[in-house]
């Protein structure tokens, strides 16, 4: 299983839901409206590549708008391997939760 | 599309600076739009606070630039690639470059060894640099003379004395006696020892020698002791393991003390055999008498840690008059210095004698400095062509190269790439050279050991200093013969060029030809140097000496046939190919013995002169002519005759010298004999021709007395059979071993020195011509293909091919006579320092500068003819149909 760090999934899963329309700007916004955390522009585009050189991301320049200054954006979007990753995180999640039984945890002691 | 919030300029140089160029846009973009969407939605300064801060978060490099670096190195390998093609495509070239280079670049890594092992002489002792020997500058009433050795005395007196001093030692070397025998009992062997050596029992606390049996400090504690190298060991007994075995020298027992290990190459010092001068009896005698006169030792002393050598030197004159004054006096009178006589003593360090010290009476013979500075001259000569080579052919090139700059400059490459990619380019060359040049070295030198008398190991490369060396050089010499061409061609505008109208620059084509007519000079200069190193060599073969030294054999150690002799004498001549005889102590060639020879007349000034024994009938054998009286004869008593040659009469100053009588010997309460002139000799050369004719004796053997060599003349032909017929007698009436040499070799011997320089200088003057010729070759080749359609033209036109030939040959014509007008007057000069160094040599002739003239005209009209040839014989047609 490929492990990557929370930030990488977050900002995974994060182009998978906005796609076909995820690129920097659009995933930092959508990450401070799931989670209310900022994370730096720097810090996405730095991930993004890294997600993209260990082949979990492809991506193409895409349409640009007059906010941007008439500069194409980067418009990235889950590969097989990437959609994978995030399914198989996903299920070892949920596998490992089904164990957690809250009672015993919290109320036994 | 403008944009309402544009981004500061600001933020878009810092994320320009920290960004790799292919995600700018985006990162920009992405930037602008959430601020711009900020600046709607929030406060200005909160907007602005964001944007700095978003932007500081880019300032990652390690991250945003590290793609570029990738493709530095994508470049690189694609330069190497270019290169790689570019030298298939074009053989000529590839092979001049490529071997010229390595070429030059072998001779630079030779001569950088050669230097580095001339330049490490006796550093491996420890503490060699505390070392000195201590030299004396002699100064006579007329004359002066230098000398390595010192006052036996010296030594005891500065360790006694000055405090400074923390060890001093004794080191003598037998001058008259050459060849020592030394008899193994155990096996019944004689070997004959030339390097037998002796020193006092300090000698190992001065000199660090690495012993394998025995005790350092006490080894040469006992006068018939002897130290012998680990090789000398094994050659007596085929063992190291020898320690107190006994051997025997002329009837004396002596005592292996210690086996050392083999004494390195680069030491001013070594022996075979070292024994102790308690065993001499003269050096003992001038301990005991405490001699300061006789410079017969020498004395090395090692200073103190951080004590002054020149504050010792200073004290020197002092030292002779406190000492030495009583022997002094003693010797040659009590107002010597008044005289003009006087004992100048000085340190010289012993890492500095191989290479700086050149006097009179040296333990081996030395190296000199000026070698060196020959030799680096040499080296960065041939580098200096190989460059030039590669620099021509570069800017011949260029018109090549152009198209190919033309198209990367309109697909964007920078000046900088370009230049990157010909600098790549050239040490791409370099580094295929130089492999290249490690294997021509791996091949040659040991060759070059054998000829030159060296001793340079190609194991030199296993040191990582070494290697880190010889890339740090090919770096350098790629960068610099690359640095030209890769300014020059990456200028180029690619609108001109791709239109076709480029032609080499006028300044390059300037730059060119001075490059050629700087080689074409080396070559004059080393031609002639060459010719005129020959006929110097020659002149030393075949100089008159003032005998005849050919057809002479010399059977050394005659005088073990004791009372057999004679009769070995009339064995020889019933041998009909056995001309003469005769017998002396010392032949030319031979260091003969000095000293002050004072006749019965006041008028008459003393003279210093050199000594030999000889018998009645040598004169006659060795061929000397005798000018004025006569020579030794059977029917005179000559015991107590003379002869003395020219220049001892011109010394004395008289007309004619036969009669006057020389009182021998200054040992006070002995009986003197007294000695009388009878014949004058024809001065003939006893030395080597670098120094003039000196004043010498010949002293008579008496009857029943056997001096060293016995010469043998013999015929010219079969000289193996009358060898083996003198052997064959020699072994019928000794048992001693048979040991000859022929007289031209041994003088021949003389000018080892001489010869290696002149081959030297010959192996590199044909690596600079061979190399100039290719450099000239591959131009030419260029120069005419260039001007192919012009020839065509001028074909059609009705021109000859000598014609064609001469309008190539025109332009380097102008060079050469160009060339030739500077170098000529280099060469006379360099050429009369280096004879300067013979009393006798050869006048500079013009022929050797008219004959050097003549072959670099020769080779580049051939080189030229060649390619112009080629040319002229396609078909016009061919060259005019495609325009």
């Amino acid at each position: 299983m490929e492990t990557i760090s929370t930030q990488e999934e977050l900002i995974l899963l994060a182009v998978g839901a906005l796609h076909p329309d995820a690129y920097a700007y659009g995933i930092q916004k959508e990450i401070r409206q799931q989670t209310n955390k900022g994370i730096s522009l720097g810090t996405i585009h730095t991930i993004l590549y890294r997600l993209e050189n260990e082949g979990l991301l492809k991506s193409h320049l895409g349409g640009s708008s007059n906010k941007r200054g008439g500069r194409s954006k980067r418009l990235f979007s889950l590969t097989s391997k990437g959609y994978r990753v995030a399914e198989e995180l996903q299920q070892v999640r949920q596998s490992m939760w089904s164990k957690i039984s809250p009672s015993e945890l919290f109320f036994k002691a | 599309m403008k944009n309402d919030f544009q981004l500061p300029r600001i933020t878009v140089r810092i994320i320009e600076i920290f960004c790799a160029e292919r995600w700018q846009d985006e990162v920009i973009g992405d930037l602008e739009e959430q601020y711009s969407e900020n600046r709607r939605s929030k406060k200005q300064w909160l907007a602005k606070l964001i944007l700095v801060w978003e932007t500081l978060r880019f300032i990652r490099p390690h991250i945003f630039k590290r793609p570029q670096k990738l493709n530095t190195t994508i470049m690189t390998f694609n330069h190497i690639k270019i290169s790689y093609r570019n030298l298939v495509r074009n053989k000529i070239y590839a092979f001049i470059n490529v071997l010229g280079l390595s070429v030059g670049i072998a001779s630079v890594i030779l001569i950088g060894i050669y230097i580095n092992f001339e330049t490490s002489y006796d550093k491996f002792f420890e503490d060699s640099e505390r070392i000195y020997r201590v030299a004396l500058h002699r100064i006579y009433p007329t004359r002066t003379k230098d000398f390595g050795t010192s006052s036996i005395n010296i030594s005891t007196v500065l360790k006694r004395e000055y405090p400074q001093v923390e060890e001093a030692t004794r080191l003598h070397r037998l001058y008259f006696q050459n060849e020592i025998p030394i008899e193994i009992e155990e096996n019944e062997k004689t070997y004959i020892e030339t390097k037998f050596l002796f020193a006092d029992s300090l000698f190992f606390d001065v000199f660090s020698y690495k012993f394998i049996h025995g005790d350092p400090g006490t080894a040469l504690d006992n006068s018939e002791s002897i130290v012998i190298t680990r090789e000398t060991a094994i050659k007596y007994f085929g063992t190291d393991d020898v320690l107190n075995k006994t051997v025997r020298s002329q009837g004396e027992p002596l005592q292996i003390t210690g086996v050392i290990e083999n004494i390195p190459d680069n030491s001013h010092i070594h022996f075979d055999v070292l024994g102790s001068i308690a065993s001499l009896g003269f050096l003992q005698n001038a301990i005991s008498t405490d001699n300061w006169t006789s410079p017969w030792i020498y004395t090395y002393i090692k200073m103190k840690k951080g004590a002054d050598p020149s504050a010792l030197e200073a004290q020197f004159d002092d030292m002779v008059v406190t000492y030495g004054n009583a022997s002094i006096s003693r010797d040659i009178g009590a107002d010597w210095q008044n005289n003009g006589h006087a004992f100048k003593y000085y340190l010289q360090p012993l890492q500095s004698i191989h290479l700086y010290s050149q006097l009179d009476v040296e333990v081996e013979p030395n190296s000199n400095i000026s070698y060196i500075y020959v030799l680096t001259a040499i080296a960065l000569i041939i580098l200096i062509i190989s460059s030039i080579n590669f620099i021509n052919l570069s800017i011949a090139r260029s018109t090549e190269r152009a198209k190919e700059v033309g198209i990367r400059k309109v697909m964007g490459s920078y000046r900088l790439n370009l230049i990157n990619q010909f600098l790549v380019e050239s040490i791409f060359i370099c580094l295929i050279a130089s492999i290249l040049a490690i294997g021509i070295l791996y091949f040659f030198i040991p060759r070059f050991n054998l000829l030159l008398g060296t001793y340079l190991d190609f194991s030199i490369f296993t040191n990582p200093f070494i290697i880190l060396a010889v890339v740090a050089f090919i770096f350098l010499v790629g960068i610099l013969a690359g640095l030209y061409p890769a300014f020059s061609i990456s200028a180029l505008e690619p609108s001109r060029v791709l239109k076709g109208s480029f032609k080499t620059s006028s300044g390059g084509i300037w730059l060119r030809n001075v490059l050629i007519t700087f080689q074409f000079l080396i070559s004059i200069v080393m031609i002639s140097g060459s010719i005129i190193a020959e006929q110097q060599m020659n002149y030393l073969q075949n100089k008159n000496l003032g005998f005849d030294k050919d057809n002479l054999l010399v059977v050394k150690q005659s005088f073990n046939l004791n009372e057999n002799y004679q009769a070995f004498l009339n064995e020889l001549d019933a041998i009909p190919s056995i001309r003469a005889t005769g017998n002396a102590s010392i032949l030319p060639g031979q260091f003969h013995g000095s000293n002050v020879f004072a006749v019965n007349d006041p008028e008459i000034p003393d003279i210093r002169v050199n000594a030999c024994n000889v018998d009645d009938d040598f004169i006659d054998a060795i061929g000397f002519e005798i000018v004025q009286g006569r020579k030794f004869e059977e029917q005179f008593n000559d015991s107590l005759s003379i002869i003395v040659n020219e220049a001892a009469v011109r010394a004395m100053g008289v007309e004619n010298a036969i009669g006057y009588k020389y009182h021998a010997g200054n040992n006070s309460g002995t009986e003197t004999p007294q000695f009388t002139i009878v014949g004058v000799v024809k001065d003939y050369n006893f030395y080597s021709l670098h120094s003039e004719v000196s004043p010498m004796v010949i002293f008579n053997i008496s009857p029943g007395n056997v001096a060293s060599n016995t010469i043998v003349r013999i015929n010219s032909s079969n000289t193996s059979e009358v060898i083996s017929q003198i052997r064959e007698k020699w072994e019928s009436l000794t048992d001693e071993e048979f040991s000859y040499s022929f007289l031209d070799q041994d003088l021949q011997r003389q000018y080892e020195a001489d010869q290696n320089t002149a081959s030297m200088f010959d192996i590199f003057t044909y690596i600079a011509i061979i190399m100039s010729c290719t450099g000239l070759f591959g131009l030419a080749t260029y120069i005419v293909n260039q001007r192919s359609k012009e020839m065509s033209i001028r074909k059609v036109l009705g021109a000859s091919l000598p014609h064609i030939i001469a309008v190539f040959s025109k332009e380097f014509m102008i060079l050469i006579g160009l060339a030739f007008i500077i170098g000529v007057p280099i060469a006379v000069y360099a050429l009369n320092q280096w004879l300067a160094n013979f009393a006798y040599h050869v006048n500079i002739g013009v022929l050797a500068f008219l004959l050097a003239g003549v072959l670099t005209t020769f080779l580049v009209l051939i080189t030229v003819s060649y390619q112009a040839i080629r040319i002229a014989k396609v078909d016009p047609v061919k060259m005019l149909r495609s325009e």
